[in-house]
């Protein structure tokens, strides 16, 4: 069941009807339980298991973390949910990848181990929900957070509906404490959910998916086009990866707040960034932060007494960064392009670090072509690594590229009438909207004319260019 | 103003504010399709040389059935009036509702393509003319995947939602009517009247341009659209099969029945098919023709000379030159096995 279709729309309004109906806080909690289940049970049946197992084994290691005194023992069972997690993860997802790269290696020194192959289904939502129960058992851990006593509240936590399948990745801290007292979300967080949720539908069925088609078939033979229409498939799969993505989260976090859970935001007009740091707080906000608590800054603590503190630093981005990448998939791909991202990051920092022309940059002249240039930069590096997270494959990806910038191809121009202006309206929206500010959560505060028109904009939008075969969610598959 | 709203409670805001966008919404979509002439309507039924007496010969088919045959010749030929049964995209499903209401006769015709029957070719006003319960029923019958089980009964809801919105799901018929209003709006009318998009059924003037004029790029969007509307799969053996054995049982009860499968572009062909389909297709036509004894195939698809671009003016429609090559085939094997009146 996906956001975008009829049957979501019936199993919401169904819920918030019930919830209605239900008179105190147990039956509410239980109500969303049940909702959340059947919710995955439209994706999968037997992977329930599994999220009942994670929610249940990383209940009871919570609680037992936060009974015991003795730092070694709280460690070991630190370890267990760790190991666990991440064993669950490393089978379901990466056991072909480890076992085809074990293969190749040991078929390279002369052994003769052919191609293994396991048939595992990949759980939906494995990386979401396994990321949010470790980063739960960690802060229990750290005292950050103490554990959860009730375990259908943890396991709401961990598959609550909204959030399950792409996130946000939701903390604990977070959540926990929103089920507490009873919930129940205002007319104005209604109003700002069902703003945000539409605003959603709108950049993945308008834009999104309307942008798919011609996308995918110029990434399916880009041999065959020209150097300025592998320019337009790369921008094209930029403007659909953030307004697929960035759509779901807004649904996500919409039909959230319609419930009365407030959500971190996952996007804030990431292409506006003037530096690929900047890029990564306002991308995906909540696995950078997630890898920066639960990765980076670990890894920063464990290499502080190392010498070169910026080699170390710039060493540290990267690992993290390349884990990054090889948590989208169990393929290079994916660490190519973290290892893109992770070398640009590195570079900034000791470009901010190193600072060569301190004199000239206070120069306002030197600050306007230093923003522009900063920003067309970042650009550039995010449209390099997609190249490599869209086409599967390293030699695709540099295949890609070297017809893309061989100018004289006589490959065939196709100029789509769906990448133009779905590339043009994000272009836009990042130039013209103030890049820190949420304006679905304003958008109740309006005065009623401005809402009646938004509203009307939105629906009439999805109404005349929604697509109807919604293509499934690109991050569901992460 | 501001004061006066302040007064009105929150849900009722809320309530006004959804009715207000809804309303204004549907009347804009109700308004876009009336400007920009998009399809709504799903039969488009027509009767060829109503001026004869007797018994029409009846004929369903999608537009491959009725672009690439000239049922007017036909009509004079056999001297009786031909009755169309249609609706866009056409398969066997729409087809059998179709000829439920059709007038009596002893011959029908029957038009079916690797197109029409690829169960993941979806027409879009299915859910007007099929019953729920009959979609239900054959995709529980056939054991359809869960996907094209989705794909087919979201149509259902999807027609509710068009009374209100009638553009729902039909954006690429917006862009294609958008797109008819700027040209005639544009410097290209006279390029654009010079080549216009034909309208099926509707007149003798057939399409006369060739897909193999066709640039590179117009081949590769065209294609990626068909690609699009059966999620670039060409599967056999569900619900359109067992259509096509009811279709087929039904019309040979009151006559003869004539199985004319129409060709579809090399090109087409070469470029989104692959073999497993193509004998899933023969197949499934095969076992048809088994099931109905009445039933007798013309293979247009077969033809030789039209194994060409100059035959289609696109990817699957023949045109004028093309239907001057198979209509007299039909015609010959018309005369050859069916008694006229």
């Amino acid at each position: 069941m996906s956001f975008t279709s009829f049957e979501f729309v019936i199993f919401f309004l169904a819920l918030l009807a019930l919830r209605q109906v239900v008179r105190s806080n147990n039956g509410e909690k239980w109500l969303l339980l049940v909702a959340s289940v059947a919710f995955y049970l439209t994706w999968s049946v037997p992977c329930i298991l599994l999220i009942l197992f994670t929610s249940l084994l990383d209940f009871y290691i919570g609680r037992r973390i936060g009974r015991a005194a003795d730092p070694a023992l709280r460690r070991r069972w630190l370890i267990a949910s760790l190991a666990a997690n991440l064993g669950l993860l490393g089978f379901f997802k990466y056991s072909n990848f480890f076992l085809d790269n074990a293969a190749a290696l040991i078929n390279a020194f002369g052994g003769h181990l052919g191609h293994p192959h396991l048939d595992i289904i990949l759980p939906p939502a494995i990386s979401y929900f396994t990321f949010a129960s470790m980063s739960y058992v960690i802060d229990v851990y750290y005292e950050r957070l103490p554990a959860c006593q009730s375990a259908r509240d943890y396991t709401l936590f961990i598959s609550f509906f909204p959030k399950l399948l792409s996130g946000p990745i939701v903390r604990a801290a977070d959540f926990l404490p929103q089920v507490e007292p009873r919930r129940r979300a205002s007319w104005e967080d209604i109003e700002a959910g069902l703003a945000q949720f539409l605003l959603g539908a709108v950049k993945k069925s308008v834009l999104a998916d309307q942008m798919a088609g011609n996308v995918n078939q110029i990434f399916a033979a880009p041999a065959q086009y020209d150097s300025l229409t592998l320019i337009q498939g790369i921008l094209g799969f930029t403007a659909q990866l953030y307004c697929d993505f960035s759509g779901y989260s807004d649904m996500a976090i919409g039909a959230a707040r319609m419930l009365g859970f407030q959500f971190q935001e996952n996007f804030q007009m990431p292409f506006s960034a003037v530096s690929i740091t900047e890029f990564w707080r306002r991308w995906h906000i909540t696995l950078s932060l997630w890898f920066r608590d639960y990765l980076f800054l670990p890894l920063e603590m464990a290499t502080r007494r190392a010498p070169l503190p910026l080699l170390r630093l710039s060493l540290n981005m990267t690992v993290t960064m390349l884990l990054c990448g090889l948590w989208h998939g169990p393929s290079w791909n994916y660490v190519i392009w973290g290892g893109i991202h992770g070398a640009a990051l590195s570079a900034h920092r000791l470009w901010v670090t190193w600072k060569p022309k301190a004199a000239w940059m206070a120069h306002p002249v030197y600050q306007f072509f230093a923003r522009q240039g900063s920003r067309v930069l970042t650009l550039g590096i995010i449209l390099l690594a997609n190249v490599f997270f869209r086409t599967q494959s390293i030699a695709g990806g540099m295949g890609y590229l070297t017809q893309m910038l061989n100018v004289h191809s006589h490959g065939t121009r196709l100029l789509s009438i769906y990448i133009l202006p779905g590339v043009a309206a994000v272009i836009l929206a990042h130039f013209f909207i103030d890049k820190d500010r949420n304006w679905a959560v304003e958008w109740p505060q309006r005065p009623l004319g401005a809402r009646i028109t938004a509203y009307t904009g939105l629906l009439t939008l999805l109404a005349i260019m929604g697509s109807m075969d919604a293509a499934p969610f690109i991050y569901f598959k992460y | 103003m501001n004061q006066r709203l302040k007064l009105v409670s929150r849900p009722r805001q809320l309530a006004l504010i959804l009715i207000s966008a809804v309303a204004i919404s549907s009347l804009i979509s109700h308004a876009a399709i009336n400007l920009l002439g998009v399809a709504t309507e799903a039969l488009r039924n027509n009767t060829y040389e109503p001026e004869f007496h007797g018994a029409p010969v009846i004929v369903a088919g999608s537009s491959l059935t009725f672009y690439g045959l000239d049922w007017r010749t036909v009509a004079k030929r056999l001297s009786r009036p031909v009755r169309s049964l249609t609706t866009p995209a056409a398969s066997p499903c729409e087809l059998e509702q179709l000829l439920k209401d059709a007038p009596p006769t002893d011959l029908t015709v029957i038009g079916i393509s690797l197109t029409d029957l690829n169960e993941d070719y979806i027409s879009d006003f299915r859910a007007d003319v099929v019953p729920l319960n009959q979609t239900a029923r054959d995709l529980w019958n056939s054991h359809c995947d869960r996907a094209l089980s989705r794909r087919m009964l979201g149509l259902y809801p999807l027609r509710f939602a068009r009374l209100l919105y009638p553009t729902a799901g039909r954006a690429v018929g917006v862009l294609v009517g958008l797109r008819a209003k700027l040209q005639k709006l544009s410097a290209r009318a006279k390029a654009a009247a010079a080549d216009p998009l034909p309208v099926m059924g509707a007149s003798s003037e057939f399409p006369t341009n060739r897909l193999a004029d066709w640039s590179t790029g117009r081949l590769l969007r065209n294609e990626e659209v068909l690609r699009a509307g059966c999620n670039n799969r060409h599967t056999y053996q569900g619900p359109k099969r067992l259509a096509l054995e009811r279709l087929l049982h039904a019309a040979g009860a009151h006559g003869r029945v004539l199985v004319v499968v129409m060709p579809i572009s090399p090109t087409y062909e070469h470029d989104m098919l692959d073999a497993t389909a193509r004998q899933s297709f023969e197949a499934e036509l095969e076992e048809m023709l088994r099931c109905e004894p009445k039933a007798h195939c013309v293979r247009i698809d077969q033809i030789p000379e039209l194994h060409s671009g100059d035959y289609f003016w696109d990817l699957c429609h023949l045109n004028l030159a093309g239907q001057r090559i198979a209509t007299p085939v039909l015609l010959e094997h018309l005369n050859s096995s069916a008694p006229t009146q």
